[in-house]
């Protein structure tokens, strides 16, 4: 009886029409953001289809099964950033793609899933020692690092707010994040100027604002600032942008996706996105409160922060709050291993909701 | 269990906190939306706008010229032109012997088929349509029109009407709006601001009768003006040598000779300063009825010269005319009559008679560069010739030497208001503007009045003028044989020697031949028509000209039946 109800137990379909309602505007966003192109748009629906199956299938798993499977795909993960160290291809100056022949693949998207699952299944079995805070962070930081040098900034920052926001969630002491804080407050000058070569600080400083020094990014930012700023409130119509279409907005199929949507849709467009992005968030964090299990909360918080922290910086960057990091935005931009990878993040959480609503 | 569930509860307090945290942030990246797109809308959709459209500029056609009777003087057309560029300048000269600075060269159909012919030619040079100007009477025009070169879509009009006129004629250009993208494409948008073509300027020009005064002075140096004394309208003017307004080329190779005085871009009507000769005489004498220093019938006998202080003034016939009155004195050209108008009236009373006349003053006509002419005085000689004024220097006054100098279009609008005994208008080019949906614009010209001077002085000179020609002893009488209209005239003769102190031996040179020069009215009764002429360093009879001028416009009147005397 229990593992019927188990398995008859309704997902959230809350949650779902909101994700499928992100999608579907995202493919009509997608259509325009691609210049009407067919191929490429079928393509990003075949691959979100299977992604969607996958998901369906996911959610179907025991939550134990993930919890032991996690750590297995996170060392898998680690080892694929690792390869990629050794013989990932360039993609704009940044060593970030694997290609295995028959996919090609950015093994830091994968980590955005297996990190928080590792870290959730280590988080909830960890006693309260020092020694343990210290993996806890060690686990963070090892797929952080290897992220950062690919170099990919974004995606680095991305996994170490999630981990640290999961960290803190599963408990940790408040002697040690004042300590923290209080250590790299005292470091970061003495190794600033003591330690760092002035080409490093250099590149530290364009690395963290690249409008001040490229013309690349500030082009970028002035033309995407156009673009949402000229859409006004309504926006200039659906496949009318001209700051996309005349190809002013820099790739705008994939990072600054969200140009077009401010442009063609309006400040309507812009608001409902985002509100659909928090809704979604919120829905998912309150699923993770109502949850009595440590490992389906911690997992639970940990991919609706990595989704949603993704989110934000991504238009963060195109509204020209936060500096140019390259950040996809999640449902909508093109692109298969984010949009598969964040899917199957989704298909965990129903698995999770299905777990903690079986109870 | 109760460490579980606080540690649950601990977690949903981070939780609550992360969730609140990400509210704000959600906030700033909606309010942050609300900035650009509500409150900075027009400032980017400008910036968008600039981004994209940019204008392409639609040049207008440029306005027609047409004369009177609406015969089309100048027009445009499309032509084939050549791109030059500082890398195909010297391949072009080498292949067709283009030598230029204009950007655009007009070229030939044979020479777009070897261009056309030969790949390497091909990408080096680019055809495009270029616009020209045609001037159907390029010639006999030159002086009344001027010209212009389009330079691309650019018209630069150098003199005559063109330049008068041009803000009539270039019309306004249109816009064309061109989405452009971030890689340079243009494509059009549709959206236009159509050009309002030139408006047409209708000449007062008579082309035929402008084609007759061009013949009939063959290629004497002069200048020709038949002015209506009743409007102020120029049926034809003529400046001679002339040049083609078509000759574009030519035009550049004579341009630093512009305004010098053998130059044919040298307008001799509105520019060329001649000294008078007899032709001033009716002015002087009405300057002397009008002052009581003569009176009609007062004669004097004329020696064939007159002395003053130590100076003996010789008279052109050197036996003298004997007994002439003024109006004899006309006819005759008697010059011993006016160098003792002279001595009575001095030169002031001379001067402000002839400044009435508008001699010494420009006359608005609508060409650009008119000179002022010189009424000489006292004052300006002692401040241009550092010497005092002479009874001498009145008495060459009178008869139209001397420093005194005028314009052919001074002496034709002073002609014009004695014929009118007193008032005249401007004389002008311009009868109408036709705009592009056909309404005509007339300009407005005012009737303007000298110092009355008594009508029967005026009538007494008007005689005079027709003895001229009417009586056996005129000057113009051989000139004027049988004709089915009236004529007044005055004849005049300026002699070049006398300003060079060349004594006459044999055959003069060329450049130092008498000029002949004349001014009349026709018919003498209510005249329709004013003629000036001049010929300059010639044998050709000012007259003459004149006549043959005058038939043929009196010819084409009697063909519209209209009553000539």
């Amino acid at each position: 009886m229990q593992t019927m109800k188990y398995y008859t137990n309704p997902i959230d379909y809350y949650l779902l029409s909101c994700i499928c309602l992100l999608t579907i505007l995202g493919i009509f966003v997608l259509y325009s953001g691609t210049d009407q192109n067919l191929m490429t748009l079928f393509k990003q629906i075949s691959k979100l289809s299977i992604a969607f199956a996958m998901m369906y299938a996911i959610s179907h798993i025991h939550y134990r099964v993930i919890d032991q499977m996690g750590l297995i795909f996170f060392v898998m993960s680690i080892l694929t950033l690792l390869a990629v160290y050794f013989f990932g291809s360039s993609g704009k100056g940044a060593q970030r793609w694997l290609d295995l022949g028959i996919i090609k693949f950015q093994p830091s998207e994968i980590v955005k899933l297996t990190l928080p699952l590792a870290l959730a299944s280590w988080l909830s079995f960890r006693t309260d020692t020092i020694m343990n805070h210290f993996i806890s962070l060690m686990i963070l930081a090892l797929p952080c690092l290897l992220i950062i040098i690919q170099p990919d900034l974004g995606t680095g920052i991305l996994i170490g707010v999630t981990g640290l926001l999961m960290i803190l969630i599963a408990g940790f002491p408040f002697y040690l994040i004042i300590t923290g804080i209080t250590l790299f407050v005292c470091a970061s000058p003495i190794v600033w100027h003591y330690v760092l070569h002035d080409y490093q600080k250099m590149r530290i400083i364009t690395f963290l604002n690249p409008g001040l020094d490229s013309m690349g990014g500030g082009y970028h930012i002035i033309q995407s600032k156009i673009a949402i700023g000229s859409g006004g409130l309504f926006g200039k119509g659906w496949l009318n942008g001209t700051q996309s279409h005349l190809s002013f907005l820099p790739e705008h199929a994939t990072d600054f996706v969200f140009g077009i949507i401010g442009e063609e849709f309006g400040f309507i467009g812009a608001f409902s996105i985002i509100l659909l992005i928090f809704l979604i968030t919120q829905r998912i964090l309150n699923l993770a409160m109502e949850t009595a299990d440590r490992y389906q909360k911690l997992v639970l918080c940990g991919l609706a922060t990595n989704f949603f922290v993704c989110s934000v910086i991504n238009i963060g960057m195109v509204i020209g709050v936060f500096p140019v990091v390259g950040i996809p935005l999640p449902l909508i931009s093109y692109g298969g291993t984010h949009a598969t990878i964040l899917i199957l993040s989704f298909g965990v959480v129903f698995a999770m909701i299905r777990a903690s609503r079986s109870r | 269990m109760v460490l579980i569930s606080n540690i649950h509860k601990q977690s949903n307090q981070y939780i609550v906190l992360i969730r609140n945290f990400f509210l704000i942030l959600t906030l700033l990246l909606m309010t942050q939306c609300m900035r650009l797109q509500i409150f900075n809308y027009y400032y980017f959709n400008n910036l968008a706008q600039h981004n994209y459209l940019k204008t392409a500029s639609i040049p207008a056609t440029r306005g027609q010229i047409t004369d009177r009777h609406g015969h089309i003087l100048v027009d445009n057309q499309l032509n084939y032109s050549l791109k030059l560029t500082k890398k195909n300048r010297a391949l072009a000269n080498e292949l067709f012997g283009i030598q230029s600075h204009q950007n655009y060269i007009p070229i030939t159909h044979q020479q777009i088929l070897k261009i056309k012919a030969d790949e390497k030619l091909h990408d080096q040079f680019e055809i495009i349509f270029t616009k020209k100007r045609i001037y159907h009477y390029g010639k006999e025009l030159f002086p009344v029109v001027g010209y212009g070169i389009y330079n691309g879509d650019v018209f630069n009009e150098s003199t005559g009407i063109e330049k008068t006129y041009n803000k009539i004629l270039e019309g306004q250009p249109g816009y064309l709006l061109n989405k452009v993208s971030a890689k340079g494409n243009q494509e059009n948008t549709g959206k236009y601001i159509s050009s309002i073509e030139g408006n047409t300027v209708k000449l007062t020009i008579d082309a035929q009768l402008q084609k007759t005064a061009y013949k009939a002075l063959g290629n004497t140096k002069g200048s020709v003006i038949v002015l209506d004394p009743n409007n102020g309208e120029i049926l034809a003017l003529v400046s001679k040598p002339s040049l083609d307004s078509n000759n574009v080329l030519e035009l550049y190779q004579s341009k630093h000779t512009l305004n010098h005085k053998d130059s044919p871009e040298f307008n001799r009507v509105t520019s060329g300063l001649i000294s008078p000769g007899s032709t001033i005489k009716p002015f002087i004498a009405l300057a002397a009825l009008d002052h009581h220093i003569v009176t009609p019938n007062e004669s004097i006998e004329d020696k064939g010269y007159l002395i003053v202080g130590n100076h003996k003034f010789h008279d052109w016939l050197k036996e003298g005319h004997g007994s002439v009155n003024l109006r004899k004195a006309i006819a005759v050209s008697c010059d011993t009559f006016f160098y003792v108008l002279a001595k009575k009236m001095g030169i002031n009373l001379i001067t402000d008679t002839l400044n009435e006349f508008g001699f010494g003053h420009q006359t608005h006509l609508d060409l650009p560069n008119e000179s002022n002419g010189l009424v000489p005085t006292p004052t300006w000689k002692r401040e241009n010739r550092a010497s005092n004024w002479y009874t001498g220097d009145t008495i060459i006054t009178t008869i139209g030497q001397g420093a005194l100098l005028t314009t052919p279009i001074q002496l034709a609008n002073a002609t014009a208001i004695l014929v009118n005994e007193g008032f005249f208008y401007d004389p002008h080019l311009l009868k109408t503007t036709v705009d592009h949906a056909g309404d005509e614009y007339q300009p407005i010209h005012v009737k303007k009045y000298i110092r009355p001077i008594a009508h029967e002085h005026y009538e007494l000179v008007k005689r005079a003028m027709q003895d001229v020609i009417t009586k056996p002893y005129g000057t113009g009488n051989y000139s004027f044989g049988p004709r089915p209209y009236s004529i007044a005239g005055k004849t005049g003769t300026t002699q070049v020697t006398s300003h060079h102190n060349i004594k006459p031996s044999g055959p003069l040179p060329k450049h130092l031949e008498n000029h002949s020069l004349f001014i009349g009215f026709a018919p003498v009764k209510n005249p329709k028509v004013v003629i000036v002429t001049i010929s300059e360093n010639s044998q050709l009879n000012a007259a003459t000209v004149s006549r043959k001028i005058l038939d043929q416009y009196f010819r084409s009147l009697n063909a519209d039946n209209e009553i000539l005397y």
